[in-house]
């Protein structure tokens, strides 16, 4: 396959854009599927393998997707949400990953791995043979034409392809355009999506400075190739389209990591970070989403020139926690070199870099699907599923009654766990990726794939999401039917059952009671115990690979449409009513900020490494500035979440855009792991939208 | 002191207290015209109508400067210029000012006096009766045209206010000492106000407005070069783009009129659609091509555009297999 890419693919250069990258063998929209791009020829030609494995526990597995239980996207195997390993191609260029990857050959004693090797060497030597076609057609393109502008630019992309066809890059130019191609090149060899577009600031810095002491570039002609490559990415999408019509929902992956720590626990944020971010505002781009780690070093200047998108309407920043995740994946078995390198797949996936594939989206498990599965009576359901589920009905105890949900749980929990290990074991023969791998550390030594477990790493992660239906619902029961008895259990059970109705009363009690968000001691351990239950059964499986699951706490659009099939809960909710984003709390509370902010940093967020996600969305009204970034470095050195997904709006703008969308296209707003123009969100979108919290 | 205070005279008020937000991308000031003369909604860039009738051009560069903080970097600054922009003098009146009073600090506000200042914020206060929208000048919404006579009456009332505010029989004739004053001032304020937004990172450009066909007699060739061309060269040295539709046919028509000298909600939608195409070419994008060669290269690719699965090598790929019959069945 990667032969007859080389061979048979026509490279596509550009007149305006100074990089090289486009090979007319991937559609525009997104990255990470296996219909989009000539790579995914494999794995939808070998995709049934999994069915095959066992077909029962394939369509229990999908069923459970189809009612909202958990996520089946792969179905067992994230072939999406990867990052690919830039910090060694820029450490030791194509020809030095293919050094790395004989000396390993030399030294493996594995007759079986052999293939591996031939199949990684064919991959890198067909990515060469790509790249030496784009300097080829830059040279033809170079000697038809008389004008001298044209002629540096066709040169520049031919020398430049000729340099990182062997060697790794030695300017800033060819640094950036190493991670504009290997990112597009790691797409289309093995079908598998790319979202992460590099750590240009982190990475790249080293060559920048070089390049000014050398009088090679001056600090504008930086800032022009950085707007420039970041202008690339957004011109994939039409973002002005109804959402509901673009593919994928405007979701195109494509992120873009900045600031963060280093190994040392400095800071690494330089003048390409602010570059970066200036350059992102000015353009007026959503693409390529913008993640910036933050942490308690983080200098003030920087905080501010994230803050002002905010201020004008432009949510389209993701801030990501160093001093929740670094010590995350520090706890769970990262090097403190890989683990200050991570960064953050397509919305919100935490990857160490260079290293690994976490898997990040790919089996969202709802929670509050499994406690609407254990309230509401459905065997019919069950059945279909797969799952034997204890009745809660005659708990005499809250004891029991938290028993009977957490064995619940874990019954789906260890369902789709041990499905996805047996089922997924099959992923080296659907979609092997060599190439991928061979980049990759350690793979070369191994002389295994990453899909065989030849990474350094191979966790698979495992989000939860309902988070606050879980908590609250206990928390309900526990405070109605057992501590002030206010209804029996039977009554609470009837109620939930019957969507409250004929129960309002009783909804109002519920509602009035602590939950999480509202700083409630009680609550709060809760919380804590639950969590840490769950990470520790999650933890004890092993995945397809043979590594960890790791748990996380997000989930993706699913908040809305996960929540039409929930039915109603003992929090309060309602029938469909939406779910609340990761540790956000629920929507029927109208919390302080300050208790959300406690309630979050006292969870157990070092035992999540995939990532902990809180939403806030923060009235504009008087928000200056300086509030805000008080409010960022206060979630930072708290450490209230791994991940900040910000907004900052106005009832007032959201109902003015509703009825001028035509004077509101600059409102972008932040959704589930990216952002979108608010006036281009269908119905269900905007009344999610507006239904969170706003504090 | 009594007061006359009615809500009429704070309809451009609120538009600065309530609609305000960062990231505006364009703005424009000005007076009357000005504010009858833009409308950015539905636009690519984020607007705000910063005018205010009536306003001088001393006030436009303080609402300018107060409300810089919201324009992002590069934001365009038009300035609007009407026929007699350049021997305007700022307002004696000190009512006139009491529509800034929540809007600027005192010490950028003429004739202040904290009494005025409390007397308004009571009566604001009685305004509000909770409504989340505050009123704004009914005239913005008139989108129909004004019949023949009414615009020939409007254009003789502006032509005899003109000549009565600036002492004048005839626009032809000399400017007095007060208006040659009044000239060199004013030039040296646009002068400073341009001066200011290059200062500042902001586009600043000029923008002749387009009048009624009821001037013909009074807006010459003669007239234009007096009023505009000279004040032109005296402030700004030619280095400022002049967007111009002094005389542009597109408003030849009476449709685009509320009456001889504004324009109504289809003539402010037009002149904003032009100022936007004229500023594109008077401030060249430097992206603007890279972004056109990318767009309409991906709309080719677009999933829109092609059947999936999509793979141009499949054949390619198929035949390898058949060929090679140890990788089958797949």
């Amino acid at each position: 396959m990667y032969e007859i890419i080389a061979e048979n693919f026509t490279p596509v250069l550009f007149r305006n854009d100074p990089f090289f990258w486009e090979t007319g063998l991937k559609t525009a929209e997104y990255n990470g599927r296996r219909e989009l791009s000539a790579g995914g020829f494999l794995m939808l030609n070998r995709e049934h393998l999994y069915r095959e494995k066992h077909p029962e526990s394939f369509l229990e597995y999908i069923m459970a997707d189809r009612h909202a239980l958990h996520l089946a996207y792969g179905p067992f195997c994230d072939y999406d949400h990867h990052c690919f390993p830039f910090s060694n191609l820029l450490k030791l260029g194509l020809s030095g990953i293919l050094a790395r990857l004989r000396e390993g050959r030399r030294k493996n004693t594995c007759p079986d791995r052999d293939d591996f090797y031939t199949a990684a060497e064919k991959g890198l030597n067909s990515v060469q043979k790509i790249i030496l076609k784009f300097a080829q057609a830059a040279e033809q393109r170079k000697n038809a034409t008389e004008d001298p502008a044209d002629r540096t630019h066709w040169e520049r992309i031919e020398q430049t392809a000729l340099k990182l066809s062997q060697d790794p890059p030695g300017t800033f130019f060819e640094g950036l355009a190493s991670l504009r191609f290997f990112y597009e090149i790691g797409n289309i060899m093995d079908g598998i999506g790319m979202s992460v577009l590099g750590s240009p600031d982190r990475q790249l810095i080293r060559l920048y400075r070089a390049d000014l002491q050398a009088g090679r570039l001056t600090r504008e002609e930086a800032y022009d190739l950085i707007c420039r490559f970041m202008l690339q990415v957004d011109c994939k999408l039409d973002s002005s389209r109804p959402l509901d019509k673009q593919y994928n929902a405007g979701e195109q992956g494509d992120t873009l990591i900045l600031g963060g720590l280093d190994e040392a626990g400095n800071p690494v944020d330089n003048e390409l970070t602010e570059m970066f971010l200036r350059a992102h505002e000015e353009l007026q781009l959503i693409y390529p989403k913008i993640q910036f780690r933050t942490s308690r070093r983080t200098p003030a200047e920087l905080f501010h020139l994230v803050a002002r998108p905010y201020l004008a309407g432009r949510n389209v920043i993701g801030l990501l926690n160093d001093e929740v995740l670094i010590p995350a994946l520090l706890k769970n078995g990262k090097t403190p070199h890989d683990a200050s390198g991570y960064v953050a797949g397509g919305c919100w996936e935490v990857i160490a870099e260079g290293t690994e594939h976490s898997e990040g989206a790919n089996c969202y498990f709802s929670l509050g699907r499994a406690m609407d599965l254990t309230i509401h009576h459905d065997p019919e359901l069950l059945k279909e599923l797969g799952l034997d589920f204890k009745q809660p009905d005659s708990a005499s105890s809250f004891q029991e009654f938290l028993d009977c949900c957490m064995d619940n749980v874990k019954t789906a929990l260890k369902k789709m766990l041990e499905t996805i290990a047996e089922c997924g074991s099959v992923w080296p023969e659907v979609n092997p990726c060599p190439f991928f791998s061979a980049c990759l550390d350690t793979c070369a030594e191994t002389g295994l794939d990453y899909t065989q477990g030849g990474a350094k790493y191979s966790p698979h992660s495992v989000p939860l999401t309902g988070f606050a239906i879980w908590i609250d619902s206990l928390e309900s029961v526990r405070k109605i039917c057992f501590e002030n008895r206010e209804a029996s259990l039977q009554e609470m059970l009837t109620a939930v059952r019957n969507n409250w109705k004929g129960f309002e009363q009783l909804r109002k009690k519920v509602l009035s009671l602590p939950h999480w968000g509202g700083g409630n001691p009680a609550v709060r351990e809760l919380a804590g115990e639950i969590l840490r239950e769950l990470h520790q059964f999650i933890t004890s499986f092993r995945n397809e690979r043979g590594g960890p699951f790791q748990c996380g706490l997000y989930s993706y659009s699913d908040i809305v449409f996960w929540a039409k099939q929930t039915r109603a809960t003992p929090d309060g909710r309602k029938d469909g009513d939406f779910l609340a984003q990761g540790i956000t709390p629920s929507r029927m509370h109208h919390d302080s900020i300050t208790s959300v902010l406690k309630d979050a940093a006292s969870l157990p967020l070092e035992d999540f490494p995939a990532n902990s996600v809180l939403n806030l969305n923060l009235s504009r009204n008087g928000l200056t500035e300086d509030a805000l970034v008080a409010l960022l470095r206060c979630w930072t050195e708290i450490k209230a979440s791994g991940m900040l997904q910000l907004n900052c709006i106005s009832r007032e703008e959201l109902e003015d855009a509703d009825r001028n969308p035509g004077s509101h296209e600059g409102l972008i707003v932040r959704l589930y792991g990216y952002s979108a123009r608010y006036v281009t969100l269908d119905a269900d979108r905007r009344r999610e939208f507006k239904e969170r919290n706003l504090f | 002191m009594k007061m006359n205070l009615a809500e009429w005279m704070f309809f451009d008020t609120w538009k600065f207290l309530n609609l305000m937000q960062n990231g505006i991308q364009i703005c424009n000031l000005g007076s009357s015209p000005g504010k009858f003369g833009f409308d950015y909604a539905g636009q690519k860039l984020h607007g705000a109508n910063l005018a205010s009738s009536p306003q001088s051009l001393a006030m436009d560069f303080k609402i300018l400067r107060r409300y810089r903080e919201f324009l992002s970097e590069n934001a365009f600054v038009l300035i609007p210029l009407c026929p007699f922009s350049c021997i305007r003098t700022p307002y004696r009146e000190p009512s006139h000012y009491w529509k800034y009073y929540p809007v600027l600090p005192p010490q950028e506000i003429p004739f202040y006096s904290e009494e005025t200042h409390r007397e308004i914020c009571r009566f604001l206060s009685s305004l509000d009766d909770g409504h989340t929208e505050y009123p704004s000048d009914p005239l913005l919404a008139f989108d129909g045209t004004p019949g023949e006579n009414e615009m020939k009456q409007s254009a003789q009332q502006l032509i005899s206010g003109w000549k009565r505010e600036f002492s004048m029989q005839d626009f032809s004739e000399k400017f007095s000492e007060d208006n040659l004053s009044a000239f060199r001032e004013t030039a040296k304020l646009l002068h400073s106000l341009l001066d200011y937004c290059r200062n500042e990172h902001l586009r600043p450009a000029l923008v002749l407005m387009p009048a009624s066909h009821y001037f013909q007699d009074v807006f010459t060739p003669e007239f234009r070069r007096k009023y505009i061309d000279h004040f032109l060269e005296e402030a700004c040295s030619g280095n400022t783009p002049v967007l111009d539709y002094w005389d542009h046919p597109d408003f030849h028509s009476d449709d685009c009129f509320l009456n001889a000298l504004m324009l109504n909600k289809k003539g402010r939608k037009l002149l904003t659609e032009h100022v936007l195409a004229d500023l594109a070419v008077k401030y060249p994008d430097p992206y603007h091509a890279q972004q056109e060669e990318l767009r309409t290269y991906y709309k080719t690719i677009s999933v829109r555009n092609t059947p999936l699965p999509f793979n141009p090598l499949k054949k390619q790929m198929t035949d390898f297999i058949e060929k090679n019959p140890a990788l089958s069945p797949m």
